[in-house]
């Protein structure tokens, strides 16, 4: 087990350092000139253009560029930022709690809704109740969440007034950009939950804890439940990425805070250290849940041993 | 839409009221009313959704709007720049009490009230106003929207504690209309120091009605009424501290939740709502819809001069004639923006309303130019000249807002045998294609307090790495320019402004479209909402009603 976890981790390097090369790049290949843009407006002339390239370290060659950019990456150095002069590290230190809450509240909604519509369909196989779930999950898909969200802040905000439109801290603050998040994740949880359920509510066992005069509840839940999450783990591992993305839109509708508005603000004000810190934060953050999900597996289910 | 409405009594009048009452900057001649002293404490708190987040709250280093929604409450112009306020008067005193400009434009001589002090408790003084504008100039601070109204700024002279005089190297009329912005209102010194060129953004110390109290960066920024504040512009409605305790600009991306979020009564107050969301508001009671002007230009159309065929005058002028802003307006814009037919704005120095009548819409006209241009009406409706069809290429910098604009002309443009093709283009590289001139038309706007923009725009020297978008180069315009900014008396320049601006428009290389005014969606709670004269809003007497 041990040298599993050793060999996934090691195996995740070369994918972090092919993520550090692609945004390090970023910056040299879009158009126009970095130091010019960051000077844009504030009537720099030709010299004071060419002292800020120096500052950037930008004559240098970009091999060299590159190793300096990774070195300070090990001390946890992202740059500073072209808007605000503060340090970029600092400042997605700042807003992430807020994406990381949203994320787990989303991920909360998501996995309830997913579950009990899967576990339903599977119960209630072919009845109303069955495409009744089916259906409300793929409404979920079906409804781009910058208009849910709108709709939803519509609906409970404007005309019922029983949640905020705006994002405040707190619960009540989470509820809408949660759901609207949510509800796209659950469908597909949905559809694996109750594929599995169906699968392992005609297993063998299912039978004997029925014989043993258990009832429904119990069976579902303790026993056919518990085996149908282990994919639904590796799922939500994987929408973690999915979600991230997700969060951006969210974030900029509701007003909230996060790394998703952060990197929105930083696109429109042409902020490069901080567009490459945050995209080089969502993909770390992405490769470590991957990891964990991969280890969660592996020891959630003691048949799985990875050679 | 009826929720929103419960707790409202008033007039159903008041939304169209509220509408029609707004061209006038602080506020409208009530100069017989005695000046009404705050009676009690300050109360309430207004929140206003804008939908950026500031660069920097440092009011001589920042390049943004939002920025200036807090400076604009947070700091004191020396002067106050307020026409329509008063018969005869446009210039009010500010922390200056008067002023002197030397008849070459090069010396501005300010004296200071001496009742004033910095939120910090620092007494303002002639040092304040030296120490700010070596701050503005200072390359660290990468001061974007101050610095070019300091111009070729060349020393402070400090002539006893509460007397300054501004030095040019180079005539600076401009500077008497730049001085007026919050951009080059004077900061605490002992901030200065203290903080930093850099940093002082974060934490800026004035000596403005409301004090900074925080700002969360992509959440909101917090004012507070400053209880010692006694020196407000003789021509407000009240003096002493503000009538509200609190004034939050909530930082809202997305203009629909900004929408809802008026409506829900999170904010009070909302910038930048989409025309639909303005009509709806102008219908709905409880809410009031602003539309303050601006300074500068209209959204225009600029071409390029150099590039073939718009490298022809007759091409430019058919262009000219074939543009119906009405129509555009109309169908785009109708209720909220005017059509504009002048390069610039009405509120301008020197604008001249004659000139408005230079290209008015005409198709019949346009291909008679056209004709005489030696390109004749071709097969498919596109005319031609030497086997090549009459095809231009628009180039819109992405998100600016012209793209439906441009769709509307490209139809006109149909109508008298031209076909253009548009792109979009993010803007670094649309500045870059526009500097290399790979394009027949270009989008611009541009807010400015004086003409001497057209310094920045116009001269042969800005073509290539400044915003000379047109190529135009004429170095008769140019010297005109420069010469209009020369004296400081109104009686010399404006004639010498109208020339120059006639040369423009005569040159055919701007192509107006609307005129852009600052819109804003308000519930009629907040009342005394006051705008300066290029549309930022000031809340210095507002109260809250209910």
């Amino acid at each position: 087990m041990g040298g599993y976890i050793g060999r996934r981790v090691i195996g995740s390097i070369p994918v972090l350092l092919g993520i550090t090369a692609l945004v390090f790049m970023i910056l040299h290949i879009i158009p126009g000139d970095p130091a010019q843009i960051m000077l844009f407006g504030s009537n720099a002339t030709p010299d004071q253009i060419q002292a800020l390239r120096r500052e950037l370290g930008l004559e240098r060659p970009l091999l060299v560029q590159y190793a300096d950019f990774l070195w300070r990456l090990l001390h946890a150095d992202l740059g500073m930022s072209f808007s605000s002069q503060r340090r970029v590290a600092d400042e997605i230190a700042i807003q992430f709690p807020a994406t990381a809450a949203l994320a787990a509240v989303t991920m909360i909604v998501a996995t309830v809704i997913g579950l009990i519509a899967g576990a339903l369909g599977a119960v209630y196989r072919n009845t109303w109740v069955d495409a009744a779930a089916r259906i409300f999950s793929i409404l979920g898909v079906a409804m781009p969440s910058f208009w849910l969200s709108v709709l939803l802040i519509l609906i409970f905000a404007v005309h019922l007034r029983w949640l905020p439109a705006l994002a405040e801290g707190g619960i009540r603050g989470l509820i809408l950009p949660a759901v609207s998040l949510g509800w796209g994740f659950s469908a597909i949880l949905t559809r694996l939950c109750r594929t599995n359920m169906i699968e392992v509510l005609a297993q063998p066992y299912i039978t004997t804890a029925r014989a043993k005069g258990l009832r429904q509840t119990s069976v579902v839940v303790r026993h056919a439940l518990r085996n149908a999450l282990i994919p639904a783990v590796t799922l939500m591992g994987l929408q973690i990425g999915t979600l991230l993305s997700g969060a951006v839109v969210v974030e900029s509708i509701f007003g909230r805070q996060g790394i998703g508005a952060l990197a929105v603000r930083a696109i429109l004000s042409k902020d490069f250290p901080m567009v490459q810190g945050v995209v080089l934060v969502v993909a770390l953050t992405y490769v470590v849940v991957n990891l964990a999900t991969d280890l969660a597996y592996a020891a959630l289910d003691p048949r799985i041993h990875y050679a | 839409m009826g929720g929103n409405l419960t707790r409202r009594t008033f007039l159903t009048g008041a939304a169209g009221i509220g509408a029609a009452a707004l061209a006038s900057p602080l506020v409208r001649a009530v100069g017989s009313l005695p000046a009404a002293r705050a009676a009690s404490a300050p109360q309430g708190r207004v929140v206003f959704g804008m939908w950026q987040n500031p660069d920097t709250l440092d009011p001589g280093a920042t390049g943004l709007i939002s920025a200036g929604y807090a400076t604009i409450n947070m700091f004191d112009p020396l002067v106050w720049r307020l026409p329509g306020m008063r018969q005869g008067q446009d210039y009010f005193p500010g922390l200056a009490e008067r002023w002197e400009v030397s008849p070459d434009a090069r010396r501005y001589t300010f004296h200071l009230r001496k009742d004033v002090k910095f939120h910090d408790g620092t007494p303002l003084t002639a040092k304040a106003v030296k120490d700010t504008f070596e701050h503005i100039m200072n390359p660290e601070t990468r001061s974007r929207g101050a610095r070019p109204g300091l111009a070729s700024y060349q020393r402070t002279d400090i002539q006893g504690e509460y007397t300054a005089t501004v030095v040019f190297r180079e005539p600076n009329a401009a500077f008497m209309n730049n001085v007026c912005t919050q951009g080059l209102a004077p900061s605490s010194p002992k901030a200065l120091a203290e903080m930093g060129h850099r940093n002082y953004g974060q934490r800026p110390v004035g000596t403005g009605p409301f004090m900074f109290k925080e700002w969360v960066p992509g959440s909101h920024v917090t004012m507070v009424a400053n209880p010692d504040y006694a020196w407000g512009p003789s021509v407000a409605r009240h003096q002493g501290p503000p009538h509200v305790a609190e004034v939050t600009l909530r930082i809202i991306p997305d203009a629909a939740t900004r929408f809802n979020a008026l409506r829900t009564g999170e904010v009070q107050l909302a910038e930048n709502l989409t025309p639909p969301d303005i009509t709806i508001l102008q219908r709905t009671q409880g809410f009031i819809v602003y539309t303050a002007q601006v300074t500068g230009m209209p959204y225009s159309i600029w071409i390029n001069s150099k590039r073939p065929p718009t490298d022809d005058l007759k091409v430019r002028q058919a262009l000219e004639f074939a543009t119906d802003q009405e129509a555009i307006v109309e169908a785009l814009y109708s209720g909220i923006y005017k059509p504009a037919h002048n390069i610039f704005l009405p509120t301008t120095v020197g604008y001249d309303p004659a000139l408005d009548k230079t290209y008015r819409f005409d198709a019949n006209r346009a291909k008679a130019l056209l004709d005489e241009a030696g390109w004749p009406m071709g097969p498919g409706g596109v005319r031609q000249k030497g086997g090549q069809p009459l095809r231009l290429r628009f180039v819109n910098i992405a998100g600016f807002g012209f793209d439906q604009i441009t769709q509307l002309m490209q139809a006109q443009w149909q109508e008298v045998g031209i076909q253009s093709d548009i792109v979009a283009q993010g803007f670094p590289l649309a500045a870059e294609t526009y500097g290399k001139g790979e394009h027949h038309l270009a989008n611009f706007f541009f807010y400015a307090v004086d003409p001497f923009f057209m310094r920045s725009l116009y001269t042969c020297d800005q073509i290539g790495q400044g915003f000379n978008y047109t190529h135009f180069c004429n170095p008769q315009f140019d010297d005109l320019v420069t010469r209009s900014n020369a004296s400081g008396d109104p009686a010399k320049r404006i004639p010498l402004i109208q020339q120059a601006a006639k040369q423009i428009t005569d040159a055919a290389i701007v192509i107006p479209i609307y005129q852009q005014r600052a819109v804003f969606g308000s519930s009629n709670r907040v009342q005394a909402l006051r705008f300066t004269v290029n549309g930022f809003p000031i809340f210095y007497d507002v109260t809250l009603r209910g």
